[in-house]
């Protein structure tokens, strides 16, 4: 079973419409899946039709009081399942705080369903805290949507810095360029530029194309009612080539 | 998944139609696929509740792999249809599959053309929360032409964490007085093909009822090991894999072993005759199964080894199955000799001869009181010549008490059903253990042996020195354990040589001979 994160420090720059469209991508290809919601704002339990919700609340799972295959969801797709979100995810760094090794969590918590998926996606919450620390160490890979511009690259190479510093079992950084306008100057110049940055990130690029805004509207992946737009064909693109760097 | 059986395609087009208008629906996947279902030769995958069965796509196979008991289905890609479970590539599904069905060959036994149309029940916020596929299966042999219709199916397929929608499906499917399917439908085809599963079993089982006329139960049990050995005939000949010859020898081995312990049952001049020609039969196989088992032991010689030790096998992996092929050639040319047919045709008919006038008066006697007197005479036996054993004892005194235990291990398996199951049972195990320690101990011998004739054939042939290396760690190995080997021993004779297995016997066999 491999873990992939979808993870980015900012908000809002798709880290959801990738985890959301991966997955469909991965259960297209008959990998078991499963994707953990684990942003309480809940929008992949959203567009999977699911109630952002857990019996019992975030605590007790985080704490591996209940199993968290019990709170497992089936989606539309046979063989794709959505851990959903629970506004209480709010607390989690409080939560991971009280166990016994908090960075090992989510690793110990995912053991258990290393027979029943071959892949694991987590959805993240914006942010950098204890849980991403988690997160860091249960992935596999990190994958971050980043945004063309100056700033976005910055924290991108602060991230790098910082993932690359801590010892242990570290998830590699697979970054992919998202959101991108290609009418925009600046995009167009970090996009086909520097070679020696392009080199970081993932070939593939995911336009800021209005069928994925529209995917809030159809509750469901770009691919199974736009198979053909340039949208979807292009998160085909990245999960071939995620799924060759991991070596699913 | 809960399977209903209909009547037709029109039956179950009716109750999907009736869903639409009860329920919020939306139409799901339909689908289509052609898949050949695997098994070994005694039904293994079946009997272990698991499905294997693989489709070509261009070059490749892909294989799925379930198992009743639950688990998602498990997909693997090979580059050939599958042989043996040892052949896929490493990874769940050759770890699962390997474990049931071990060394046995995978033989393509049925071809399965699924269809299906699904419909999805929605819940408020139009998500499936319930699945109901309409099933159709068609179903061909291994060498059938024609393809043979299955019922149709409705099959209820629940949505993980929407157990309440499930339920509530499943309700309305038994309003409309579906009855659910009470096979498998692999099981349905496989009948339709002409087969039946789990009907070969290399044990002996024959029915017998105390008072009957011993030379009749001798010729039943006689009757049903001939089969085993024409069973098994076929896949010795095509060298399938190495259990058709083992089952075919053990069969054999029990009709002679069978010919020489109950005496005199049997008109004597011409049993006589067929003692030798089963013998014959035996020491044309002996060589080839050796062999069999060295190339099956292969994997562990080279886990007991040193890497560097593991390298130099290879050679004697090709001198093995070099000397198995050209042993496999002589013994499928002994399978066709009109010696060998002869002695089938003429043994099948004299065992279906009853009313034979030159039966002698023994094969009269009631075969229970037979069974009682062989048992306890061979058991006594046994019991002697394993408490002669001490720990000065040369090892081939080791090895004459395992063809000992042996001959009863046969008597008591020949006339089991004579017995209360459970309690014949126990004394089998307790002599299985016995006999396993003999065994291991015997082999240990028989492969240092074995081991230090191929070493000296490498070393004529002017194999590497890393051959010899492997061998030497091998043998060395093999010494190593004697000692081990036999303490074991001891302890499961005294296992044995208790007095509760001892009344448990005289118990039994006087139960059966009143």
């Amino acid at each position: 079973m491999k873990i992939l994160a979808l993870y980015s420090i900012k908000g809002g720059v798709g880290k959801t419409a990738g985890a959301v469209n991966l997955a469909h991508c991965a259960w297209r290809d008959g990998l078991r899946t499963l994707v953990w919601d684990l942003d309480p704002q809940g929008a992949a339990s959203f567009y999977f039709r699911i109630r952002a919700k857990v019996k019992g609340g975030g605590r007790k799972l985080i704490r591996g009081k209940r199993p968290l295959i019990d709170q497992i969801r089936g989606t539309d797709f046979e063989g794709l399942d959505l851990l959903p979100a629970d506004f209480s995810y709010r607390h989690m760094d409080q939560d991971l705080e009280v166990t016994r090794r908090p960075v090992r969590q989510l690793t110990q918590l995912l053991q258990p369903l290393s027979d029943e998926y071959d892949l694991v996606l987590l959805d993240c919450a914006p942010s950098i805290t204890l849980v991403s620390e988690a997160v860091f160490v249960a992935a596999d890979a990190l994958l971050v949507p980043t945004i063309p511009t100056t700033l976005s690259l910055r924290t991108l190479d602060r991230l790098a810095g910082h993932v690359a510093k801590k010892g242990r079992r570290r998830a590699e950084l697979l970054p992919f360029f998202s959101m991108v306008d290609r009418r925009k100057k600046l995009h167009r110049r970090i996009c086909d530029g520097d070679e020696a940055r392009r080199g970081k990130l993932l070939e593939a690029v995911i336009p800021n194309a209005t069928i994925v805004e529209q995917m809030g509207i159809r509750r469901a992946p770009v691919g199974v009612w736009a198979a053909r737009s340039a949208a979807a064909s292009s998160y085909r693109k990245l999960w071939r080539e995620v799924r060759e760097r991991v070596g699913l | 998944m809960i399977a209903f059986e209909l009547r037709s395609q029109r039956q179950g087009r009716a109750v999907l139609t009736e869903l639409k208008q009860r329920f919020s629906t939306a139409r799901g996947q339909s689908d289509r696929h052609k898949r050949t279902c695997f098994d070994t030769f005694d039904w293994r995958l079946w009997k272990a509740g698991a499905t294997l069965a693989g489709s070509r796509h261009g070059s490749e196979w892909e294989l799925h792999f379930s198992r009743d008991d639950g688990g998602a289905e498990q997909q693997e890609r090979t580059p050939a249809p599958p042989a043996f479970a040892w052949d896929l590539p490493l990874g769940r599904l050759r770890r699962d599959l390997e474990s049931v069905v071990e060394m046995r060959r995978l033989l393509p036994l049925a071809e399965l053309e699924h269809r299906s149309e699904e419909l999805c029940l929605l819940d408020r916020r139009e998500k499936t929360v319930a699945r109901l596929r309409l099933e159709g299966w068609l179903v061909r042999g291994a060498e059938a032409k024609a393809a043979k219709r299955l019922p149709p199916r409705l099959v209820a397929v629940p949505v993980r964490g929407f157990e309440r929608a499930f339920a509530r499906l499943l309700r309305f499917l038994e309003e409309q007085g579906l009855e659910r399917a009470s096979r498998p439908v692999l099981g349905r085809a496989y009948e339709l093909c002409g087969l039946q599963p789990g009907d070969y079993k290399a044990k002996v089982q024959s029915p017998l009822e105390p008072d009957l006329p011993a030379h009749l139960a001798m010729r039943r049990i006689h009757r049903q090991l001939l089969d085993t050995i024409r069973r098994n005939e076929e896949g010795v000949r095509q060298d399938l894999d190495s259990e058709f010859l083992h089952d075919f020898r053990v069969a054999v081995r029990r009709t002679r072993s069978a010919l020489s312990q109950v005496r005199g049952v049997l008109p004597l001049e011409r049993v006589t005759r067929f003692r030798e020609e089963f013998s014959w039969l035996g020491g044309q196989t002996g060589a080839l199964r050796d062999l069999d088992v060295y190339l099956l032991k292969l994997d562990d010689y080279r886990a007991s080894l040193s890497e560097q030790a593991a390298a130099g096998l290879g050679a004697l992996e090709d001198l093995l199955r070099r000397k198995q092929k050209s042993e496999h050639r002589r013994v499928a040319r002994a399978l066709g000799t009109k010696r060998y047919r002869r002695l089938l045709s003429e043994w099948e008919s004299f065992l279906a001869d009853e009313e034979t006038p030159d039966t002698p008066p023994a094969g009269l006697t009631p075969i229970g009181e037979v069974a009682r007197d062989r048992i306890l005479q061979a058991h006594a036996k046994v019991i002697k010549k394993g408490r002669a054993i001490g720990p000065t004892t040369p090892d081939r005194k080791l090895h004459r008490l395992r063809i000992d235990c042996k001959k009863l291990r046969y008597l008591l398996e020949f006339f089991r059903d004579l017995y209360e199951p459970r309690q014949i049972g126990k004394v089998i195990d307790a002599l299985k253990g016995l006999q396993d320690s003999l065994g291991d101990f015997n082999d240990l011998t028989v492969q240092q042996d074995a081991m230090e004739h191929f070493a000296e054939e490498l070393t004529d042939s002017g194999a590497p020195s890393t051959a010899l290396l492997a061998l030497g760690q091998l043998i060395a190995n093999l010494a190593g354990r004697h000692d081990e080997e036999r303490r074991r021993f001891h302890e499961q004779f005294e296992r044995f040589d208790r007095r509760k297995v001892r009344k448990r016997l005289s118990r039994l066999v006087e139960s059966a001979a009143r």
